[in-house]
């Protein structure tokens, strides 16, 4: 029996030290390079208002006890007050992730059912018509700008049908162009997976005794080959979910949709530091916790990765 | 079709006669076909009277030319530091894979998004934070491969010979290495072209007058219900490219790579 709770607390030391790592370099990354005070004091400031500046925002002791400040200023959960608009930055981060999250979540189950029968159908019948055209589709998919595919679906839906919101939030239609413009950026390679799992899953001699035994086919192919072919799947599925919330920065500009993206990009465009900051702490934050959620599931439902 | 692309953007000014800044504002908003003040304009007019097709082409020229100067530098790091965490194993690979790590945790446009703001925008800031955000892919693939040829009997021999490190990595690891960085290279390059124009729609791109794909869909986002056209043509350009540039690379594999299926 293989030490599950040294495994995990591993993966989790793991995690925490590229959360750290990525912390330390977004700090020297800002202090190196921005210039937060110049901007802050507008045009023309007089050498007292700069120190003013510094002072209130901790910028006049060295960088090493400023780095120290800041360590200590993340592990309470401070991340500092907004630049822009004076309330604390982990605040607006908190207000806005809801929405984000609820996007890509929509967007990744729409892929899952999407791609998943697809996959299955081009695994049962390789080179098929449908096989075919799913690999072209893939293809396709993987070479289109996302962005510009949601501004396509505006066009058509909300401009020509007439039958979606083109943009904004509030009811359950301001989610179905976003969702599906963003599931499309997942479907091709959830597809392929699916395909080529269950294509090596399939050639298995416990399916060939499966068949044997008399099971019907869609039998074979589910219980048998499907289950086993899920683990690649869930694993590439839940890599995934970082790519999807940084696809939903970007779609939420197209779509005027009001999650973190929005708020990082106005952030961004008035280099709001503490904002910015916050935004890639929690968003890096969340995407390893996810990743380290995924370990720990398939750790326990699969013997197989344990021992490796 | 990458290289129609490329070839377009090379001769575009030759082909087509218009200056892609040159605003004839009577001639504003003409759809794709029709004849204006200052000629025949095949993909039509935008909101100043500028030619499309002039624009994508430029666009294309300086979409192309950003990217393939990120895919230099993202490629020096990478293999650069790739090999030196391979070469040595110890400490120094544990720094370097480590911050391959920690930068992955983030998706590339977010940390792109991230050091073009510290930076700024325009040509070479662009070129600079593509780069920067694609280094790890060569620095992961580099890493591994000097890992496997390092085990060689060949490496050994140099070794006993009395090579120093660097001839080494010269002279046998990386004359090895060049078809899988070329397949790499290429399947990273669509994938800069799509960074690229999502920075640019976001407004971290380049700016104007530079024509840049992504820019001109966000300026044509504005005229979806009087010009449709304006963000369309644009797109179908960017997916042409990263579609010849992913066949490229699927190509290469197959050709440079007999184990790949």
């Amino acid at each position: 029996m293989h030490d599950l709770g040294g495994v995990l607390t591993r993966r989790a030391f793991y995690g925490l030290l590229t959360l750290f790592l990525l912390i330390t370099l977004v700090f020297f990354v800002t202090r190196f390079v921005g210039d937060p005070v110049a901007m802050l004091a507008g045009s023309d400031p007089t050498e007292e208002m700069l120190q003013q500046i510094r002072e209130r925002l901790g910028l006049d002791v060295p960088v090493w006890q400023q780095y120290v400040t800041f360590l200590g200023d993340i592990v309470r959960g401070d991340l500092g007050d907004s630049y822009s608009q004076g309330v604390p930055a982990v605040e607006l981060v908190a207000e806005r992730l809801p929405a984000t999250l609820l996007l890509a979540v929509l967007a990744l189950l729409l892929a899952i059912v999407i791609s998943i029968p697809i996959g299955v159908i081009a695994a049962i019948r390789p080179g098929s018509l449908i096989d075919s055209v799913a690999r072209v589709l893939a293809v396709l998919g993987q070479s289109v700008p996302v962005f510009w595919l949601a501004i396509l679906m505006i066009i058509f839906f909300a401009v020509n049908l007439r039958i979606l919101p083109a943009g904004g939030t509030g009811t359950w239609q301001h989610l179905v162009l976003p969702a599906v413009a963003l599931s499309i950026s997942s479907v091709p390679l959830t597809m392929r997976l699916t395909r080529s799992a269950l294509l090596e899953v399939l050639n298995k001699d416990y399916i060939r005794t499966a068949r044997a035994k008399g099971l019907r086919e869609w039998e074979v192919v589910i219980k048998h080959g499907l289950r086993n072919a899920l683990i690649p799947i869930v694993t590439v599925l839940t890599l995934r979910l970082g790519d999807l919330i940084g696809g939903a920065i970007v779609l939420e500009q197209v779509f005027a949709y009001p999650g973190l993206g929005r708020l990082a990009v106005q952030a961004l465009h008035v280099r709001d530091f503490p904002v910015i900051q916050a935004f890639i702490i929690v968003t890096a934050a969340a995407i390893i916790l996810i990743n380290l959620i995924a370990d720990v599931i398939y750790t326990v439902v699969d013997p197989r990765v344990r021992v490796n | 079709m990458a290289s129609f692309v490329a070839l377009s953007a090379i001769f575009g000014p030759i082909i087509v006669d218009f200056d892609p800044n040159e605003q004839v504002l009577t001639d504003r908003l003409l759809p794709p076909g029709t004849e204006g003040e200052a000629g025949y304009h095949l993909l039509g007019t935008d909101n100043l009277g500028r030619d499309v097709l002039a624009r994508v082409l430029a666009g294309a020229r300086a979409s192309l030319g950003v990217v393939l100067a990120a895919l230099i530098l993202g490629a020096a790091i990478g293999v650069t530091l790739g090999a030196i965490a391979g070469f040595y194993s110890g400490w120094r690979d544990n720094l370097i894979m480590r911050v391959v790590d920690a930068q992955l945790a983030l998706p590339t446009i977010i940390a792109a998004l991230f050091i073009a703001a510290v930076l700024g925008t325009g040509y070479w800031n662009t070129a600079l934070t593509l780069g920067v955000t694609s280094w790890p892919a060569y620095a992961r693939l580099m890493r591994a491969e000097v890992l496997r040829i390092r085990e060689e009997d060949y490496i050994d021999a140099s070794i006993g010979l009395g090579a120093p490190d660097r001839n080494l990595i010269r002279r046998h690891v990386f004359p090895n290495l060049v078809s899988s960085l070329c397949v790499v290279a290429s399947l990273e390059l669509g994938r800069t072209v799509l960074t690229e124009s999502s920075l640019s729609y976001l407004g971290f791109g380049m700016q104007p007058p530079d024509a840049s794909w992504g820019s001109m869909i966000r300026d044509g986002q504005a005229y979806i219900f009087e010009a449709p056209w304006l963000a369309t043509v644009p797109g179908v350009y960017i997916m042409l490219t990263v579609l010849g540039m992913n066949l490229l690379g699927d190509w290469l594999r197959d050709v440079l790579d007999p184990h790949h299926e």
